[in-house]
């Protein structure tokens, strides 16, 4: 049973350590939009979830996403799109999302909630587990009842840390972050020699990236795209940078032509989030070649 | 880090930033709150060219408006999509009204490149054909933006009006909800 806090800022005068002391008087304030969204969050992993249902259909859902060189690139998704994704990933992943802190305005039938989201993906096969960290920003409209219209992602960002108010170390110590196993973390070593800025290549790591689940499921993907990962004479070169969160983002594209370009991306948008590759024992930006025909 | 430092926490405004709002109208977008009063600017733009020209260059490709028309606390209608259909349903509007906004209050949360902005804005409407006909009210606007290129876009905009029920600024109050997360 997960713990739950509430309160309304015209209480004024009271901290959150406060609050976790005497919290009970505070349980029942009303906020269907603050309540809908949490149920949104915390059974979006659940099986059978029905993401649309809590969209309303001219939404949208962007995705930041960041390119070689660290330039943000925004992915806009419809909600099919989004929900599409999900499915792909519950395939692959137990996906366990918790809401940590909820900042939420309303007033009449509008409402906004600016959150921060702990993600832990568990390889169904390895057991192998990555736990991430996001800001989200939502937008709500009540028609019938509560519908998100816009939703953006923004995964934490390794040289930014969160401010203690949405990520308070009261409620969160118990969490680990980064890749291991499934009751395990490899720890971030602060005195590590890795640079979180550079992009390595493979072979400068300690582990590669990994595509999730079997290798089969890449290689498929490969075929119906008609790319490689082998040179050979009648290809393009083309890079995606798998970044530290293990999203795919495509970069260096100056070789392909134009509607080769808009397949590479198509082929990005189709991958899984990777399991990034791992240098002093801290996840880092890699580097991938992919040839296309 | 520079751009970040551009962006205030939280910025409150008097009354009366309208002349600032056209004296952005140039801007570059590096901070959240130059496209918040581009926006403005564009909302107030008679020429139906001129406001879906300064649109199309706030908003991301795929970006949305909704509006919300509060009756009562019970009672509302909404309308959105795409910020183009804002401007196709709203140039019968245009053609026989005039509008301007005083930003009263703002605020902004933001991390990296995300940001949501809220803002309350006093309304004045004119019937052209009536000049002496005004309708004045306040609106709760909500903002997400993201930065790409360089700059700062929209998202989505969504604004509320006013309504007899409830006090506009309690839309500025923010409601905590907290999770004490376990593996």
């Amino acid at each position: 049973m997960k713990e739950q806090l509430r309160h309304r800022a015209d209480v004024i005068g009271l901290n959150l350590i406060t609050l976790f002391l005497g919290n009970l008087g505070f349980a029942q304030l009303p906020s269907t939009s603050i309540d809908f969204l949490d149920e949104f969050y915390l059974n979006a992993s659940r099986p059978n979830f029905s993401t649309l249902s809590y969209f309303a259909p001219s939404a949208t859902v962007e995705v930041i996403s960041y390119d070689e060189a660290g330039y943000p690139r925004v992915l806009s998704l419809t909600p099919k799109e989004y929900a599409a994704q999900a499915d792909t990933l519950q395939q692959v992943f137990e996906v366990d999302q918790q809401p940590v802190v909820i900042l939420s305005r309303y007033y009449g039938h509008l409402a906004t909630a600016y959150l921060s989201l702990y993600t832990r993906l568990i390889d169904k096969e390895t057991q192998d587990t990555l736990r991430i960290r996001s800001i989200q920003a939502v937008q709500l409209i009540k028609q019938d009842s509560w519908k998100i219209v816009d939703l953006v992602v923004q995964n934490e960002v390794g040289n930014y840390p969160f401010e203690q108010d949405l990520w308070p170390k009261e409620l969160t110590q118990a969490i680990p972050l980064g890749q291991g196993s499934k009751n395990k973390t490899v720890a971030s070593d602060p005195k590590s020699s890795y640079d979180p800025n550079k992009i390595y290549r493979p072979e400068e790591l300690d582990i590669a990236p990994e595509y999730p689940g079997n290798e089969a499921l890449l290689t498929a993907l490969l075929v119906s795209y008609g790319i490689t990962m082998e040179p050979a004479e009648d290809v393009t070169p083309f890079t995606v940078t798998i970044e530290e969160d293990g999203l795919a983002v495509l970069a260096y594209v100056g070789d392909l032509s134009g509607s080769q370009i808009e397949q590479a991306k198509s082929f990005v948008g189709s991958m899984l989030i990777w399991y990034p590759g791992v240098k002093d024992e801290a996840s880092v930006r890699t580097k991938l070649i992919f040839y296309m025909r | 880090m520079k751009r970040l430092a551009k962006i205030l926490t939280s910025i409150f405004l008097l009354m009366g930033l309208l002349s600032s709002f056209q004296a952005e109208s140039q801007s570059n977008y590096e901070t959240p709150n130059e496209v918040i009063s581009s926006l403005y600017e564009a909302l107030e733009a008679e020429a139906d060219t001129t406001r879906a020209q300064l649109m199309s260059d706030l908003f991301i490709d795929k970006g949305t408006i909704y509006t919300i028309l509060q009756r009562s606390s019970l009672s509302s209608n909404s309308k959105g999509g795409g910020f183009d259909r804002f401007l196709k349903g709203s140039d019968g509007f245009y053609a026989t009204h005039t509008m301007t906004y005083d930003e009263i209050e703002r605020s902004i949360d933001y991390y990296v490149d995300l940001a949501l902005v809220h803002s309350l804005v006093f309304q004045n409407i004119v019937e052209k054909a009536k000049p002496n006909t005004t309708y004045e009210q306040m609106l709760w606007f909500s903002f997400t933006l993201v930065y790409q290129k360089d700059r700062w876009y929209l998202t989505n905009v969504t604004w509320v009006n006013a309504f007899e029920d409830e006090d506009v600024n309690n839309a500025m109050g923010l409601d905590t909800l907290w999770h004490r997360v376990d593996e």
